[in-house]
C-alpha cells in the first residue's frame, strides 16, 4: 500500500493519521510553508518549520496548537518517520520527507532551485516517490539569474527617477517582498506597504535579517524625491497607493515572463522573478531525488506529467483542489502567491 | 538590431503618445541610418517577409531544444504568440547563455546555472544590423529549405531573447508595431526639423527601404511627387448616445444627444452627404501619369483597370478624393461584393462585368496643377461638380448632397441610410479646408446605429497578445427557425471591459463541455447583444447568413439562452435590406422584372383571350 494517498483533504498518510497542507478540518496538519493556499485555518494541531512560528500565529491566530520542527530533525508517528528539508521557496518553506513501509516519499511543497542567499537553499532529498509542484512546468519558463533581474529592476527604477517618476513594485508580502528587499536594499531607498512591514517583523522575530524600512505613508507627495515603493498585488486599488503618483508600476512575478501576461495587467512593466522552480529547475530537482515515481500537482500537471512519462518516469497527475487549467491571475488577492491562479 | 529591439520594447511599455514619440525620435537619432529606414518601413507595415511556415519552424525548434512537438504546441497555447513561444523555448539554445545543457545535467550544476541571456549575448546581437537581417531574409525567400534553416538556426543562436523574438516575428510574417504612423511622422518631423505635412507626403505610397537612406527618402517628395497622393483628411465620429460602443480606435469622437445636432450651429453652414461603404481613394493625373491610391496607401491601378483608364481622361494636374464602390451607378452594392475585386491584379473580364465599379467623387484637391486644399469646401465642391459634368464619364459621379435646411430632416435621412446602401451620413463644414489626417471639428461621420441580435455564446478560444490565455474570441449562435438548435452566426472578439472579460473567462473555464485543441464548447447560457453593420446571405456559414463587422455591444445578464434571437429575426433584417436594395438601388432589375411581368400578363391575357374564344362557343351553347 502507498504510504501517502490523496482524498478530500488532500495528501494524507493514513498509517500516521496526518495530512500535508490539508484543506477542510483535520486533527493533524503538517505544513510545508505558510502561504495561504497551503496553511489553512481550522485544523486542530499544526506541525511546521520553526521559521513559520510568527507568520502562522499572525495569520491563523495566536492560540493555534503548533509544533515547531527544525530542518533535518525527524519525528516518528506510528512507525512513519517525518522530516523537514529546505525547499528554497520562501523563509520557513520545507519539503516534507515521509519514510516507512520501505518507501520514502517527499512532498516538495513549493520550491525554487536557485539559491537566493536569503532563504535556506533547496536541497534534493533522495526518495522513491516524489510529489512535485509544477506551477511553471512548461519549457518556456527559464529564469534569469536573480542578480540580472535585480539589475534590470534597478536600471528601470533609475530611468523612471530620471524622468521624474517613482517606481511601484507589486510583490507578494510573504517571500517575494523580502527577497526583493534583500536584493535591492543597497541600490536605492525603499518604502513598503504595511502588510509587507508586518511580514518583515514576523520574519525578523525568527532571525531573518531585514532592514528597518519606512512605510509608504511616510512618503510625502511633491515634497519627497521619487522613490521605490513595494506593495502586494492585492493592494493595487488602495487609496494609499493612489497618492504616489507620478509613478511607474511593475509586477514582479514568474508570470511576467510572457509578454501577454505583462501587458494584460495594464502596468508599465513586469519582471520575471519567481519563488518557484523554472523548467530546468523542476527537471534537475526531480533528477536529484533519484525517484522513479513522480506525482505532479499545482500547475501544468498534465503537460508536465506527460513529458516525464516520455522521459521514462512513472509519472501521475494528482488532482488537487487547485488543479485545473485556470489561467494564472497574477493580480490576485492579498495573501496568496503565484501558485494560486 | 539593438536600437530597433530597444525601440520595440520601449513602445510596448507605454500607452502614452508622447513617450512613444520620444522613443521613436531617439531611435531615428541613434540608429544606424540604414536601420532607421528599415525601422520606419517595418513600423508602417511596408515590409513583410514570411520566410517559413509555422509547422516547419516548430519542427526546427523541436530539433534545437530536444522537446517533443506536442509540448511546443502546448507552450504555444499557453503563450498565445508563436514568435514569442519559440524565442522563450530557445533560451537554452542561445550561445553565451550558461545553461546550454542545463535540462539534462546533474542537479548540482543545474542549480548553479539557471538560464540567462547574458550581457555578452546582447553584444553579439547588436553587431548585426537590422538592414542586413532584412536583406538576408528577402534574399533567402527564394533559396531552398536547407539554406533557410541554416540561416535561421544561426540567428537563433546569436540573437539575444528580445531580438530573437523580433526575428521570429519577421520570419513568421507576423510583425506589427504598436504605433500609428502619425506618431512616427511627428517624431521624424521633430528630429529632421521639417513640417509634418512634408514628411507625411514623402512617406506615402510604395517605397523600398533597400533603396533609401532616411534623408533621401524624405527628399523623395520632390522627386516623384507627381504620383503621390495628398494625406487624406479623415472625419471624426459623431456618436449618438445609443451607439456609444464605437470601436476604440475611433477615439476623439464627439457624443451628441439625439437632438444635439444644433450644437453644430446652423444647418446651412454644413454640407451633408452619404457615408458610402467602399474604398476611399484619390485619383491622380499629373504629367500624363495616372495613379489610384487607397486610404491605406495602396496603389489600386492594377486591381481596378477601368478606374485607372478613367483617371487617364482627367485634365492635366487633377486630384480627386472619392469613394470606390461596387455597382452600376446609381445602384450601390455591398462592400462584400467590392471585396471580391480586392487583392487581385488584372481582374478577368467576367470579374469586371459581374462586379462592376464606379467612383463617387467627394472633393477636388488639385486643379490645373494647383493645390486647392486651402480653398473652402463649398468652392472645391463647385469646381468638382463642373469637372465631373464636363468629363461626363459613366464611372465618375459627384456624390450627391443631402438637401434640407432643417437638422430634423437629416435625422430622418440618417435612418434611411441603409436603404441607400450607405452606412450613415457625413457632415462637412462648408467653409472647411482640406486638412491632413484626423482633425476634429469640421468633418464628422455620423454612422447608423448597428443592427442587433441577441446571441448565445457557444464556443470560445483564447486571444492573442495582451489577451493570450484569456478566452476572448467567441463564436456566437442564434436559434434556428424552430428554436430547437443553435446555429453559429458570428465570430466576435470580445468588446467587453477587462473585468467582464475575466469574469466570462472564468465562467468559460467552469462550463466547458468539450475541448478541440484550443477551442472550448461551453454550456449555452450566456447571452450577448451583438451589433453589426451589414447582413448578407452566405453559403459558407451554417446559418446561411454572414454579418459585417460583428462585435459585442453588451452582456445581457438579464437574458437566458432561451430568450436569444432566432433565424427568423435575422431573416427579417436580411429581407429589409434586400427589399430596400431591390426597390431603390437596382432600378434596372426592377424595371426588367416589371417588363417581364407585363409581358407575362400580356401573354396570359392573350391565352385567356384564346381560351375565351375557344370556350365561347360552348358557353354560348345553352343560349
Amino acid at each position: 500500500m502507498n504510504l501517502l494517498q490523496w482524498g478530500p483533504h488532500g495528501i494524507e498518510c493514513p498509517q500516521a493519521g496526518v495530512f500535508i497542507d490539508p484543506w477542510g478540518k483535520v486533527d493533524r496538519a503538517l505544513l510545508t510553508h505558510a502561504h495561504a493556499d497551503h496553511a489553512r485555518y481550522g485544523h486542530k494541531h499544526y506541525m511546521a518549520h520553526a521559521h513559520n512560528r510568527a507568520v502562522l500565529r499572525q495569520r491563523l491566530g495566536n492560540n493555534i496548537s503548533l509544533q515547531e520542527i527544525e530542518y533535518e530533525e525527524s519525528i516518528e508517528i506510528n512507525g512513519v518517520r517525518f522530516s523537514w528539508h529546505p525547499a528554497g521557496h520562501i523563509p520557513g518553506s520545507a519539503q516534507i520527507s515521509v519514510a516507512g513501509n520501505n518507501q520514502i516519499w517527499v512532498v516538495s511543497g513549493d520550491y525554487k532551485t536557485e539559491n537566493d542567499h536569503f532563504t535556506p537553499a533547496f536541497e534534493p532529498v533522495k526518495c522513491s516517490h516524489f510529489i512535485t509542484e509544477c506551477t511553471f512546468g512548461l519549457p518556456i519558463y527559464h529564469w534569469k539569474p536573480q542578480a540580472l533581474t535585480a539589475q534590470a529592476i534597478a536600471d528601470w527604477h533609475l530611468s523612471n527617477v530620471n524622468q521624474g517618476y517613482s517606481t511601484l513594485l507589486y510583490a507578494y508580502s510573504l517571500g517575494k517582498a523580502q527577497r526583493l528587499i534583500h536584493l535591492l536594499k543597497d541600490l536605492c531607498p525603499i518604502y513598503i506597504h504595511p502588510s509587507i512591514a508586518e511580514m518583515n517583523r514576523a520574519l525578523h522575530a525568527v532571525g531573518f535579517g531585514l532592514p528597518e524600512l519606512p512605510l509608504i505613508s511616510a512618503w510625502k507627495p511633491k515634497v519627497d524625491a521619487p522613490a521605490l515603493f513595494m506593495a502586494p498585488p492585492g493592494a493595487s486599488n488602495e487609496k494609499l497607493l493612489r497618492r504616489l503618483s507620478p509613478c511607474k508600476e511593475a509586477n514582479v512575478s514568474g508570470w511576467a515572463l510572457v509578454r501577454g501576461m505583462r501587458r494584460r495587467q495594464n502596468l508599465d512593466n513586469g519582471f520575471a522573478l519567481s519563488d518557484h522552480a523554472d523548467w530546468p529547475g523542476l527537471l534537475s530537482a526531480i533528477e536529484g531525488t533519484g525517484a522513479e515515481h513522480i506525482y505532479c500537482t499545482h500547475g501544468f500537471t498534465s503537460e508536465f506529467s506527460k513529458y516525464l512519462s516520455e522521459q521514462g518516469y512513472q509519472s501521475t497527475e494528482i488532482h488537487t483542489r487547485f488543479l485545473g487549467d485556470a489561467a494564472p491571475e497574477p493580480m490576485s488577492t492579498l495573501e496568496t502567491d503565484e501558485s494560486i491562479h | 538590431m539593438k536600437a530597433f529591439t530597444d525601440l520595440y520594447h520601449r513602445l510596448n511599455q507605454t500607452n502614452s503618445s508622447i513617450e512613444k514619440q520620444q522613443a521613436l525620435e531617439d531611435f531615428f537619432r541613434h540608429a544606424p541610418d540604414c536601420d532607421a529606414v528599415w525601422g520606419l518601413a517595418l513600423l508602417s507595415g511596408r515590409v513583410s517577409v514570411r520566410l517559413v511556415g509555422s509547422r516547419r519552424l516548430r519542427g526546427w525548434v523541436a530539433e534545437c531544444t530536444n522537446l517533443p512537438e506536442w509540448l511546443i504546441d502546448e507552450s504555444y497555447q499557453h503563450v498565445g504568440d508563436l514568435a514569442e513561444t519559440l524565442s522563450l523555448l530557445l533560451a537554452p539554445y542561445r550561445i553565451a547563455s550558461p545553461d546550454n545543457s542545463a535540462s539534462a545535467s546533474t542537479a548540482s550544476t543545474a542549480f548553479a546555472s539557471t538560464t540567462a541571456s547574458t550581457a555578452s549575448a546582447t553584444t553579439t546581437a547588436s553587431s548585426q544590423d537590422l538592414s542586413t537581417i532584412m536583406l538576408d531574409l528577402i534574399r533567402l525567400k527564394k533559396r531552398d529549405e536547407s539554406e533557410q534553416k541554416e540561416y535561421v538556426l544561426h540567428n537563433w543562436r546569436q540573437l539575444d531573447g528580445p531580438s530573437c523574438f523580433l526575428f521570429n516575428k519577421f520570419i513568421t510574417g507576423g510583425f506589427r508595431m504598436g504605433v500609428g504612423q502619425g506618431i512616427a511622422v511627428k517624431a521624424l518631423s521633430n528630429y529632421m526639423n521639417r513640417p509634418v505635412s512634408e514628411i507625411t507626403q514623402a512617406l506615402m505610397g510604395n517605397w523600398d527601404p533597400a533603396d533609401y537612406t532616411l534623408a533621401r527618402l524624405l527628399n523623395r517628395g520632390c522627386i516623384h511627387s507627381h504620383t503621390l497622393p495628398y494625406p487624406f483628411y479623415l472625419a471624426s465620429p459623431l456618436l449618438s448616445s445609443a451607439s456609444a460602443t464605437e470601436p476604440s480606435d475611433q477615439g476623439g469622437g464627439a457624443s451628441i444627444q439625439n437632438t444635439g445636432l444644433h450644437q453644430l450651429g446652423s444647418r446651412t453652414d454644413w454640407m451633408a452627404e452619404w457615408k458610402w461603404d467602399g474604398i476611399r481613394v484619390q485619383m491622380i493625373l499629373r504629367e500624363g501619369v495616372s495613379s489610384i491610391w487607397s486610404r491605406g496607401e495602396e496603389r489600386l491601378d492594377d486591381a481596378f483597370p477601368e478606374i485607372a483608364a478613367l483617371a487617364h481622361l482627367l485634365p492635366h494636374g487633377t486630384v480627386i478624393d472619392g469613394e470606390l464602390l461596387c455597382g452600376e451607378f446609381p445602384a450601390v452594392r455591398s462592400f462584400q461584393d467590392l471585396q471580391k475585386r480586392l487583392g487581385r491584379t488584372k481582374p478577368s473580364a467576367r470579374m469586371t462585368t459581374q462586379q462592376p465599379v464606379f467612383v463617387y467623387a467627394y472633393d477636388l484637391l488639385e486643379l490645373d496643377g494647383q493645390d486647392i486644399r486651402r480653398k473652402a469646401l463649398s468652392e472645391r465642391r463647385w469646381l468638382l461638380e463642373r469637372l465631373v459634368e464636363t468629363l461626363n464619364h459613366p464611372l465618375l459621379h459627384a456624390s450627391p448632397l443631402i438637401e434640407g435646411i432643417e437638422w430634423s430632416v437629416l435625422h430622418q435621412k440618417r435612418l434611411e441610410s441603409r436603404r441607400h446602401a450607405a452606412e450613415g451620413i457625413m457632415l462637412k463644414r462648408a467653409c472647411s479646408v482640406y486638412e491632413s489626417g484626423r482633425k476634429r471639428g469640421h468633418w464628422w461621420k455620423w454612422k447608423l446605429d448597428p443592427m442587433q441580435l441577441d446571441a448565445v455564446l457557444l464556443y470560445a478560444r483564447p486571444g492573442h497578445g495582451r489577451r493570450s490565455n484569456l478566452f476572448t474570441d467567441y463564436s456566437m449562435a442564434i436559434w434556428n427557425q424552430e428554436r430547437t438548435r443553435l446555429l453559429p452566426i458570428a465570430q466576435v472578439y470580445s468588446g467587453l471591459t477587462d473585468t467582464e472579460i475575466r469574469e466570462v473567462d472564468a465562467w468559460i473555464k467552469g462550463h466547458t463541455t468539450e475541448k478541440f485543441g484550443p477551442v472550448r464548447t461551453v454550456v449555452p447560457q450566456l447571452v450577448f447583444e451583438i451589433g453589426f453593420d451589414g447582413i448578407q446571405r452566405s453559403g459558407r456559414h451554417k446559418a446561411g447568413i454572414a454579418l459585417r463587422f460583428p462585435r459585442i455591444l453588451r452582456w445581457r445578464r438579464d437574458k437566458s439562452a432561451s430568450e436569444a434571437d432566432d433565424l427568423g429575426i435575422a431573416e427579417n433584417l436580411l429581407n429589409d435590406r434586400n427589399l430596400a436594395e431591390n426597390l431603390l438601388n437596382d432600378r434596372n432589375l426592377a424595371e426588367n422584372l416589371l417588363n417581364d411581368r407585363n409581358l407575362d400578363e400580356k401573354l396570359l391575357n392573350d391565352r385567356n383571350l384564346d381560351e375565351k374564344l375557344l370556350n365561347e362557343p360552348t358557353k354560348q351553347e345553352p343560349n
